[in-house]
């Protein structure tokens, strides 16, 4: 058999339906939530599937991801307040047009448009997944992995930080918890205290579990007050006419180019990509004037923009190993799990996997839209679900949920802890993205850059070192330093803004005293 | 326009600036205050960690020194370290010399938000305890614990997040433990 029918043939399996409806109820439910992301939801379910075989867990967590992405719309069109990152942008003409009783309306075509975003990148996927990788297997040895390693990380850190510093002690602090355990080249204990539980390091699932899902929550029970702002009920229509759907034809062509090539950059996610899809639509547009006050225009390019990354999000974390976005760095988590390592040989020598994962996305998809435009209304209801039932069930399902890795408490207590340095980590600004993202390539980077360090000596600088590793190194750099040079401008420009500000009502000033002085001498 | 007042639920990305003539989404937010304080003491914390971390690396036994050229166990953590000290140094130099960062991507802590949290902490733990045992022994029968104790810490939970009607604090804690064992204890045969 071939790649096409073996990674079809994978697909047609009881199992993999079931958890495929799991992931599309899980993942809608946590896409409608606020506050409730879907690498939390993904973190958590990866604690149940951890038993299961690779492409029926692949098929829950990816249907998980691609639910969130559909179902996180509706609190930003009823509630202004998006349920994922990915749909800020959604909450810029979404909200607008709900106020305008046009909020069935913007679903359905938040819900289309979110498909062909999708739909577009998986063909991205399938197209371009196995020559990435084979190109990085041919030319990627230890030298370029390890700076592959360090350029995502950077990546990510640029992206996820408002301070790089705090980004880059984010990474390191990662990386540091991803030397714990026992150095394999030579066998000897790391940091473990004598400790057997430490002798293979932290538990990936119950790290992240902390980080994200645990975090979250006590962020939440820390912030939470009751919100004056109740969902909008005033559907309205739910079908775009013929001048609707014509009107959203040069958005999506223009904001689903750029969520294709922002999903691509690895860390990079749909929130980004929706805002610049908005904004490069808007700069087309001919009614830009229209856009952030309930523009179908707008809601079609912020929602394919974000949705359109899926697909390139997964071609980096599969072909090269390097996540696309923090969902995919708890895919790679899992999938080492099960004994698959995502990276170039993972589709040179399971190029079926390539068919079962567009498979299991492209069902996906369509199971989404269909659920979107049917089940829209029963989805407002949610909104008002109180929220103890909510953390309630989010902490017991954490807890079960890492204990099922295991079947140890050591392991809750790890996420627990992990919970509770992730929640100060988000209260003082720290990432949690780079921590994973260390945590998980920490090793891979140590044992490329050991390799490295060994061939040096016996041959010539420049066969070992080639043009892309300096390459991607000179990325990794120029990634960290850009964004500490553009704000210190920005600081700059603001700051002559202000004296400029400043000099000129004060010449005004002066400049109105020779009249004011007479009335106030008359005084 | 400036980002000053930019609402952003928690967790989400700031605005880039190719969208700076965005409206913003608002939600209800309630936007957290910069803090100088708080920005001393992270960055503080930041430099305790990576010098404990780095004096740690240094201590570790070596069962064989590395080869020539070749890394050994303490090498990797120890340029993690010294990188981490480093850059935990300057970030401690900026907070105290710069302004602090905004924090307009974070709700403000809400009166009772600390409490909520620690009696869920709290309870977590004493679950935990007592999960540890893993089973009772009462009229000569062996009991396990998970499904007793599983509803009272549904419950605490329950109390303390606010809610007060028989069906949130009784019918949802027996339902849902019911659920879980069904699933992990029966199906999956997770030893609970």
């Amino acid at each position: 058999m071939n790649a096409l029918t073996d990674g079809i043939a994978s697909l047609l399996d009881i199992q993999v339906l079931i958890g495929m409806i799991m992931g599309l109820g899980l993942g809608f439910l946590v896409g409608a939530f606020p506050g409730i992301t879907a690498t939390m939801a993904v973190a958590l379910a990866s604690g149940f599937t951890l038993t299961l075989e690779p492409v029926q867990g692949l098929a829950v967590l990816l249907t998980i991801y691609v639910a969130a992405n559909f179902g996180d719309r509706v609190p930003a069109i009823l509630v202004n307040t998006p349920g994922t990152p990915a749909s800020i942008a959604t909450t810029l003409d979404g909200y607008p047009m709900a106020k305008q009783g046009r909020a069935g309306l913007a679903l359905t075509i938040s819900a289309i448009v979110s498909a062909i975003g999708i739909l577009a990148s998986l063909v991205v996927f399938a197209a371009a997944a196995i020559p990435i990788a084979t190109i990085a297997r041919d030319y990627f040895k230890s030298p370029e992995l390890f700076a592959l390693v360090v350029f995502g990380l950077t990546v990510m850190i640029s992206i996820s930080s408002k301070s790089i510093l705090k980004g880059v002690l984010a990474g390191l602090f990662g990386l540091a918890l991803g030397t714990v355990g026992v150095f394999p080249a030579t066998g000897d204990q790391r940091l473990t205290f004598g400790s057997l539980d430490l002798w293979e390091g932290f538990n990936f699932i119950a790290v992240i579990i902390g980080l994200f899902g645990i975090a979250e929550l006590f962020d939440q029970l820390l912030t939470h007050h009751k919100s004056k702002i109740r969902p909008i009920s005033s559907l309205g229509r739910w079908w775009p006419n013929k001048a609707e759907l014509k009107q959203i034809r040069r958005p999506l062509g223009v904001s689903g180019l750029v969520g294709l090539g922002v999903g691509l950059i690895p860390a990079a996610g749909g929130d980004i990509a929706g805002l610049i899809g908005w904004d490069r639509a808007k700069r087309i547009s001919k009614h830009p004037e229209e856009f952030g006050k309930g523009s179908i225009e707008g809601i079609t390019a912020s929602d394919t923009a974000s949705s359109a990354t899926l697909g390139g999000s997964l071609t980096t974390t599969m072909a090269l190993g390097v996540p696309g976005d923090s969902v995919m760095a708890i895919m790679i988590g899992s999938m080492m799990i099960w004994g698959i390592a995502p990276g170039p040989d993972l589709f040179t020598r399971r190029p079926d996997l390539v068919v079962s994962i567009t498979g299991i996305m492209l069902i996906a998809t369509v199971l989404s839209l269909g659920l979107s435009l049917v089940r829209m209304k029963g989805m407002v209801k949610l909104l008002d679900l109180p929220h103890h039932y909510l953390w309630s069930a989010i902490l017991i399902f954490c807890i079960i949920g890492t204990y099922a890795t295991t079947n140890s408490l050591y392991t809750v207590g790890t996420m627990m802890v992990f919970g509770v340095i992730g929640v100060l980590m988000k209260r003082t600004g720290f990432p949690a993205g780079p921590v994973v993202l260390g945590l998980l390539l920490g090793p891979l980077a140590e044992e490329n850059l050991a390799r490295t360090l060994t061939i040096l000596p016996t041959k010539p600088f420049i066969d070992v070192i080639s043009p892309i590793t300096i390459a991607l190194l000179l990325l990794s750099l120029l990634s960290l330093v850009l964004p500490i040079i553009r704000r210190h401008r920005q600081a700059r420009a603001e700051r002559s803004t202000t004296l400029a500000e400043a000099l000129l009502d004060r010449d005004a000033a002066q400049a109105r005293t020779p009249d004011d002085a007479p009335s106030a001498s008359k005084k | 326009m400036s980002h000053q007042n930019d609402v952003v639920p928690p967790g989400a990305v700031p605005a880039l600036p190719d969208a700076d003539d965005a409206p913003t989404p608002s939600g209800g937010h309630d936007a957290a205050q910069p803090s100088r304080k708080l920005e001393i003491i992270a960055a503080s914390v930041a430099v305790v960690v990576m010098t404990t971390f780095l004096v740690l690396v240094l201590q570790i036994d070596l069962r064989r020194e590395a080869d020539a050229g070749q890394m050994d166990a303490r090498f990797w953590p120890t340029v993690l370290g010294g990188l981490g000290l480093t850059i935990a140094l300057w970030r401690l130099i900026v907070a105290l010399t710069q302004t602090p960062d905004e924090r307009d991507d974070l709700e403000r802590l809400q009166v009772g938000g600390v409490t909520r949290l620690l009696a869920s902490l709290a309870l977590v733990v004493g679950y935990m305890a007592i999960w540890e045992l893993r089973t009772f022994v009462m009229f000569g029968y062996n009991f396990n614990l998970f499904v007793f104790i599983t509803p009272l810490l549904l419950l605490g939970l329950l109390l303390i997040y606010g809610a007060r009607s028989w069906k949130a604090l009784v019918f949802f804690p027996l339902v849902s433990t019911a659920f879980i064992y069904l699933l992990f204890g029966m199906l999956l045969r997770i030893p609970l």
